[in-house]
């Protein structure tokens, strides 16, 4: 859904938020003066200094580690029977970031196959990346939120700002609805028209791939299928500045993915706000 | 965008050595950066709360608690940032601390003759008011770091410590509440016209 219904639309809500209050009462200052003088400050924690390089070398050692047993401890004991045979994703699996250097942001290094346990299909991710996955089914022109639990979620640093990210989900839809009216009633609802739309292949299907330099100040490569009467959402979401490198890698991905081959599981809906 | 139509708010210059001063206990070098930074800090406590007193509440709990916390800053660089996180979350306490036991008092419409001398203004205030108030506060502090402040919403996810997609969330709900809010004040001038 688009945010602005024209001109007046934004100059209303703009004069609404600019005619508020915007300095701060003397009474106020006031009180935080006098409150000032009697709260401490608290103590900005012990550091090294120079002069301590035997505390320095110490320090550093114990750092170093704790962060091997850390990654050892997310690693888990090494197989020596043969590689480790990752155990199938589960609702709601949250696979943490292992420690260690920042994790690519392609397809270039490990990829580990991906599951939805909700929409069935399989695709292949970095293998450092994590997953979060649906625990609810979406509903038919509900936007997948990346925080909504009717999507799976496949990104670099899942909890923070950081990009890049995935999101993916689908939803039956009407035999009679064509993608072109689904995409808008969707992806265009949620951001505009975009500054690409343009037919793709997905697993052999007619999709199509809709391109947003900032769609909530986010790049966004939103693209949309359709296969047997279910529509499917596979979105990037990544950082402006870096669109060249995140088409790239998204198309590395879209190009594993599959439709499942047996009917996908269903969840029961939730009460989660729709638009 | 909303916000490339929009005017910023008029920036204010932190200074860095009042910053480290302050960060090293100096409680003038605080006083006077608590002058540069207080009017900021209310506007937006207050357009996130929509009430003057829990507004100033939000303000001095934060500005006393920077004070506290300042020798943990480890970059002076990053003081605007850092303190517009904590008065978020003030917000959210006073918010919190209130919901409790506040009444909600539900301001009834005056009957005012739609016209185009600057009733409907009115008109749409109310119903943002109103419709403002019934977003979370989550959502209104995103709305008020992005379109008030002009945060870019990954740097308002960096500074509320949320991805970048939940901020968007956010903001969108928002921003549909205040869409719909205008929507609704404009059908009873629509039904005047119909009528008329």
């Amino acid at each position: 859904m688009r945010t602005t219904d024209g001109p007046m639309f934004d100059q209303r809500i703009a004069d609404w938020l600019e005619d508020d209050p915007s300095t701060a009462p003397q009474e106020a200052l006031d009180i935080i003066a006098a409150a000032l003088i009697s709260v401490p400050q608290r103590s900005g924690g012990w550091r090294l200094t120079r002069g301590q390089p035997a505390l320095r070398f110490g320090f550093a050692m114990v750092v170093a580690l704790v962060v091997v047993m850390a990654t050892w401890n997310l690693l888990g004991a090494p197989s020596f029977g043969g590689p480790a045979t990752p155990s199938p994703p589960t609702p709601t699996e949250l696979v943490p970031t292992l420690a260690g250097p920042t994790p690519p942001f392609g397809l270039g290094g490990d990829v580990a196959p991906f599951g939805s346990p909700l929409y069935g299909y399989t695709l292949d991710r970095p293998v450092e990346w994590t997953v979060r996955t649906a625990t609810r089914a979406l509903q038919e022109v509900e936007p997948p939120w990346v925080d909504s639990p009717a999507v799976d979620y496949i990104a670099a640093f899942p909890l923070s700002s950081a990009q890049p990210g995935i999101i993916l989900a689908a939803v039956d839809v009407a035999d009679d609805r064509t993608l072109d009216e689904w995409t808008d009633l969707t992806a265009v609802a949620t951001c505009g028209e975009p500054a690409s739309r343009v037919p793709m292949t997905i697993d052999g299907e007619f999709g199509l791939r809709l391109e947003y330099p900032s769609c909530y100040a986010l790049h966004h490569i939103w693209t949309t299928v359709i296969h047997d009467s279910r529509a499917y959402h596979i979105v990037w979401i990544g950082g402006r500045g870096s669109e060249e490198a995140d088409r790239a890698h998204f198309d590395q991905v879209v190009a594993t993915f599959r439709f499942p081959t047996t009917s996908p599981s269903t969840a029961p809906s939730s009460d989660e706000p729709r638009s | 965008v909303i916000a490339a139509t929009w005017s910023r708010p008029p920036e204010v210059e932190v200074d860095r050595d009042l910053v480290e001063r302050a960060r090293k206990g100096d409680r003038e070098a605080f006083a006077v950066l608590v002058h540069q930074v207080s009017d900021g800090l209310y506007a937006v406590a207050w357009r996130i709360l929509r009430d003057s007193s829990l507004a100033e509440d939000a303000l001095q709990n934060a500005l006393v608690l920077a004070w506290r916390r300042l020798p943990k800053l480890r970059d002076p660089d990053r003081f605007e940032a850092w303190i517009h996180r904590i008065l978020v979350h003030a917000c959210y306490d006073e918010s919190q601390r209130t919901k409790s036991w506040r009444t909600t008092v539900t301001v009834l419409p005056i009957d005012l003759p739609g016209s185009s001398d600057g009733t409907s203004t009115i008109d749409d205030r109310d119903e943002l008011d109103r419709a403002f108030r019934h977003v979370s506060i989550e959502q209104r502090a995103v709305f008020v770091l992005h379109h008030y402040l002009g945060l870019p919403l990954v740097e308002v996810a960096e500074l509320l410590g949320l991805p970048a997609g939940t901020a968007r969330s956010r903001l969108h709900y928002a921003t549909l509440a205040l869409r719909d809010a205008l929507v609704a004040a404009a059908e009873p001038m629509a039904r005047e016209g119909r009528l008329a």
